[in-house]
């Protein structure tokens, strides 16, 4: 794969064509957002395949997390179209109704920053909740299911336990498997370890990064952390003010980043 | 001695009906409460508005006004209704109103983090709120509910003014016929006390349950 590099308001859409009988995963075009005068996706447009892993990366700022959010259904964008496996999921800088995202919604899961457990259940409880109450699953099958997921992040004792019994990386690898139960097809990471003490960062990216191996979905992942951007991904984006300054494979765009910027930001971090 | 043994019946019946104003005014009102409080998170000015009317109009003029005017004025343009549904609408009235800012305020002080967290596991919104938001602002609301509860035992004795014969009332009447203000109201003081105590026990009990089940795992504002 080629390294694009960006011109101002520019966009890539010809450097990532996949075969008409593959829509991907997540289409981007066009997109901004602002908040009041402040821009923070600005005029972006993006792709990426099926069972594509994505880091994106970049300064404080510079759009990340808004590409999750916008793409979760948790902000609108205020320009242009996103599409996932196909489906609009706002066009035109509008968001469209709940019966037409609803069904797009459910093939993405999330992993947050703040991990974001419901306080009042169970660990167990908490993984089964959108198997029981979204998709209708007999509780025995979602509470077997659960059981799976909680062993498959190393928490099969934990069940029974509520989020405050646990420790920060205990309860991002419940987050995981909670977003895991909805089988989703693209799974979106927000800063997962930033929240985290240094001790037990491993123990969620070891997670993360079986599951890259195991599983074919879609990852996008938003992080601070370089060696895992680089490990997880077939593809980095380096953003910064709203805009993809730099893209292109993990190995290359580390070793020999083409943009000043890049190679400022990644001495920058670095250090 | 006697005397409070020739008194007690009349205080008793007046002890009756003011826990059953307050029960039934109190099971209104939170009814109204989480109705309104509810209904004041839909994003459009035409549910907002005039809710927002509702609540300031009565958290901002005088109950025993409010009482009067109800059981006065409404008559005048054909609406009447007995002395105590009168009493119990006003009383749920205003004190819906007052709840409802505790039902709204306390689901907003639900993390924004859970909501994202129930939209990114596709709930559509009444589940959002039913299996993920109200359970937490539960307990948040419950110190101030217990808080209410005791008012609204208090608040009942306005409804006097328009002919229900509650505790205080009752105690005016006997006052009126036997004299004996100090022992009388002595009395009526005693009694307040003692129905206070089966809220202020049910209020402790349920912030402990709700507070030990919880405690710590529901962010408290």
């Amino acid at each position: 794969m080629g390294i694009a590099v960006i011109p101002k308001g520019g966009h890539v859409l010809d450097k990532f064509e996949s075969p008409a009988s593959e829509l991907p995963a997540v289409e981007f075009v066009d997109v901004s957002k602002s908040f009041g005068a402040l821009r923070v996706i600005d005029n972006l447009s993006l792709r990426i395949r099926r069972s594509e892993r994505v880091s994106l990366i970049g300064p404080s700022g510079s759009g990340k997390t808004t590409i999750l959010r916008l793409l979760m259904t948790l902000e609108k964008p205020s320009e242009g179209t996103i599409k996932v496996f196909g489906g609009a999921l706002s066009a035109g800088g509008r968001g469209l109704r709940e019966s037409e995202v609803a069904p797009l919604r459910a093939k993405i899961g999330m992993v947050f920053q703040q991990f974001n457990l419901f306080p009042h259940m169970t660990a167990l409880a908490n993984v089964m909740e959108a198997p029981v109450q979204v998709l209708r699953m007999p509780k025995p099958d979602a509470k077997a299911l659960a059981e799976s997921l909680l062993e498959r992040v190393g928490l099969k004792e934990k069940g029974a336990s509520y989020p405050s019994e646990l420790s920060g990386g205990q309860q991002q690898r419940v987050a995981i498997a909670r977003a895991l139960a909805m089988k989703p097809q693209i799974m979106l990471f927000d800063e997962i370890t930033s929240a985290l003490d240094p001790e037990v960062i491993g123990e969620v990216l070891d997670v993360v990064h079986s599951l890259a191996h195991e599983t074919k979905m879609a990852m996008l992942v938003v992080t601070h952390e370089m060696g895992f951007a680089r490990d997880i991904a077939d593809r980095v984006i380096f953003m910064e003010k709203g805009r993809i300054v730099e893209e292109g494979n993990p190995a290359k765009l580390f070793a020999s980043p083409d943009n000043i910027r890049t190679k400022a930001f990644l001495n920058a971090v670095k250090r | 001695m006697d005397f409070l043994l020739q008194i007690y019946p009349a205080l008793l019946r007046g002890a009756f009906v003011t826990m059953l104003l307050t029960l039934t005014s109190g099971a209104a009102a939170l009814a109204v409460g989480f109705a309104v409080g509810l209904a004041r998170l839909i994003p459009s000015r035409w549910v907002s508005v005039p809710l927002t009317i509702y609540v300031e109009v009565f958290r901002n003029t005088s109950s025993l006004v409010q009482i009067f005017y109800f059981f006065f004025v409404l008559p005048l343009v054909g609406i009447r209704f007995e002395a105590f549904t009168t009493g119990c609408a006003v009383l749920a009235l205003n004190f819906g109103a007052y709840l409802s800012e505790v039902v709204r305020s306390s689901i907003l002080s639900v993390d924004k983090g859970q909501y994202h967290a129930a939209i990114a596991l596709n709930m559509p919104v009444l589940l959002r709120y039913r299996r993920i938001i109200i359970p937490q602002a539960i307990p948040v609301m419950l110190p101030a509910f217990g808080n209410y509860a005791l008012e609204m035992l208090k608040a009942t004795s306005l409804v006097s003014l328009i002919t229900i014969t509650e505790l205080t009332f009752s105690g005016a009447q006997l006052v009126q016929f036997y004299g004996h203000p100090t022992e009388i109201y002595l009395s009526i003081f005693v009694i307040y006390l003692i129905l206070a105590i089966p809220f202020i026990v049910l209020n402790r009990n349920l912030e402990k349950r709700a507070g030990g089940k919880w405690k710590a795992r529901v962010p408290t504002t």
